[in-house]
């Protein structure tokens, strides 16, 4: 007779199943009576035994700390210890095609979310978003809601290792959109991600850290992610670039943008890449305008005075630092070079009206306080040289001093030599 | 004993003249050299009159000349602050520059709000950033009121 083998280290169900009896029920006992306190619905049901690598991905998930069971989305019998009777109505795997319907179903439940202060119209924007219309139309490999936020595992968006956390967004989306034969499929360019990593934003977000620099998700939406219209664009942009988007509608672009003719902001900065250098921009300029037209010249003539303010206030910026250095009171100056900082940091956004007065106006008050600064610093300057020049009667002093002890010396020298020894005087 | 009481009685009048001139020379030179050593010593070691301490104060001016819902901008040690008036008994004081790019914010008694002219950056009465891009409420000073005067610590 074959002997009896207890397998139910590495298959409960089947151990249940075949090792019926007292041996079965003392291990599952036991595996209940030694499961750490505090653990959830899913550690504590029949089905982590088995399911051994969706129990170790949900161990720091949000759902098991709040006892969502496996149960609450595969089905099934959490308490059945028998497989054929655990798996009984159970969901073998949730379709694709079903995901944001089975996450609706709490998280569309404002009573169920309200403790948590999570929205509950992720369900309906996903369904107005380019994916959930993508789906609706029968596309089964579409991103639902576990291609962001994982099946098993899924951590609140402040964990550092959830995928939607600011700083993995662009690598998250970057998965399916940087796909190039995923994309070409579907008629769309896999450039985006590669794009948005030379970026002004990119840079704020991976290299200073700042996680409220814009990521994917924050122009295209997150759950209703949509490619912004270009009407829009102004409107995207402008949830930061307030000043900017306020000032862009005095602009000659602005009417353009408005009928549909003009890609806003994104026509001068482009979308992805995000261009800031004014050369980069200028250029754009050649792509609806002939070089004869006033607008690049006016463009030309906007940068050069941006350049001469900025010049001036670094130059400026660089006498008060060598001053404060130096010892002086420099307090007054840098308060109004601050003043100047300010009406010259309001050029940059002030200048995409694209009007050359307001540029002047803003410029020749940064260049008048600036003036002011100068004229300070100068006095100062002057009393530095004087102070300098102080060194020139210390310095003789010295060397007078010096002469001085030379000839005593000699003096002493000289009048040791002709004095009479002691033996002589004898 | 001196160097010219050690003479010898023979010398010339001229070189011990001549010697006494040398001294007198080193003599007040040294004097001058000690002085200027001393000077800035006894400068360190005699009590302070005026100023001084590790805190620095500026004044808002008087309370009776501050409206409830107006600001001043005052300065201190090259920092530009601005004191609102936020109630009858309420002063704040803050730094005024922007935490987003730097720039000098200003009170905008309209909307009784603290405004970033660069970049539209708004605060509220309490510091804290209300809209726009500033990543951080502006830093606060502690402000008191000292024989009617509206006076700001740093």
């Amino acid at each position: 007779m074959e002997p009896r083998r207890l397998r139910c280290a590495t298959d409960l169900t089947g151990a249940v199943s075949s090792c019926r009896g007292a041996a079965a029920i003392g291990f599952c006992t036991v595996l209940f009576l030694t499961a750490p306190r505090g653990l959830a619905a899913q550690e504590t049901s029949s089905c982590a035994p088995c399911h051994e690598k969706e129990r170790a991905q949900e161990e720091k998930s949000v759902h098991l700390r709040e006892g969502v069971a496996c149960t609450d989305c595969h089905g099934g019998d959490p308490k059945e210890i028998d497989k054929g009777r655990a798996h009984a109505d159970r969901v073998k795997k949730v379709p694709h095609t079903e995901v944001p319907k089975l996450c609706g179903g709490c998280h569309a439940d404002v009573r169920r979310m309200n403790p948590y202060g999570l929205p509950t119209d992720q369900l309906s924007r996903y369904q107005t978003s380019r994916h959930g219309e993508v789906l609706a139309q029968g596309d089964t490999e579409v991103a639902t809601c576990t291609d962001c936020h994982r099946a098993h595992g899924v951590l609140s968006v402040k964990s550092p290792d959830s995928p939607v956390y600011p700083r993995n967004v662009p690598g998250t989306c970057g998965r399916c959109h940087g796909d190039e034969e995923l994309m070409k499929k579907r008629g769309k360019k896999s450039t985006a991600p590669a794009l948005y990593r030379q970026s002004v934003h990119a840079a704020l977000l991976f290299d200073k850290g700042d996680l409220s620099a814009p990521t994917c998700a924050t122009c295209h939406g997150n759950h209703g992610a949509v490619p912004p219209g270009v009407r829009d664009i102004t409107h995207v942009c402008g949830k930061c670039h307030v000043k900017e988007h306020e000032v862009f509608e005095r602009s000659p672009h602005f009417q353009p943008t408005r009928q549909g003719d003009f890609k806003g902001c994104v026509q001068c900065h482009t979308n992805h890449k995000i261009l800031k250098s004014p050369a980069d921009i200028r250029k754009k300029c050649g792509l609806c305008h002939d070089e004869d037209h006033p607008g690049p010249k006016r463009f030309d003539a906007i940068f050069a005075r941006i350049d001469r303010g900025e010049a001036a206030l670094r130059r400026t910026g660089e006498r008060l630092e060598e001053l404060t250095r130096a010892g002086f009171h420099t307090e007054d100056d840098r308060v109004l070079w601050e003043q100047a900082k300010t009406a010259n940091r309001q050029i940059l956004p002030g200048q995409h009206a694209l009007d050359l007065k307001t540029v002047e106006d803003l410029a020749s008050t940064a260049e008048k306080t600036l003036a002011e600064v100068d004229r300070s610093l100068e006095e100062k300057e002057k009393s530095k040289r004087v102070r300098r020049l102080a060194l020139v009667p210390i310095w003789g002093f010295l060397v007078v001093m010096a002469g001085l002890f030379w000839a005593k010396r000699k003096a002493v020298e000289k009048r040791a030599g002709s004095a009479p020894s002691p033996g002589d005087r004898e | 004993m001196s160097a010219d009481a050690e003479a010898p009685k023979d010398e010339k009048p001229a070189a011990a003249d001549r010697r006494s001139f040398l001294d007198l020379l080193i003599r007040g030179g040294l004097l001058a050299g000690a002085g200027a050593m001393a000077a800035p010593t006894v400068a360190y070691l005699w009590p302070a009159r005026a100023g001084g301490g590790k805190t620095a104060k500026v004044s808002a001016g008087p309370v009776k000349d501050f409206p409830v819902g107006s600001a001043r901008m005052v300065q201190a040690e090259g920092k530009p602050i601005i004191v609102i008036r936020a109630a009858e008994d309420r002063f704040r004081a803050f730094s005024a520059i922007c935490t987003h790019l730097g720039c000098v914010v200003k009170w905008d008694s309209g909307s009784g709000k603290i405004r970033c002219p660069c970049h539209a950056g708004v605060f509220g009465t309490d510091g804290k950033q209300v809209s726009g891009p500033p990543p951080r409420a502006l830093s606060e000073y502690e402000v008191s009121i000292v024989g009617g005067e509206v006076v700001v610590t740093l």
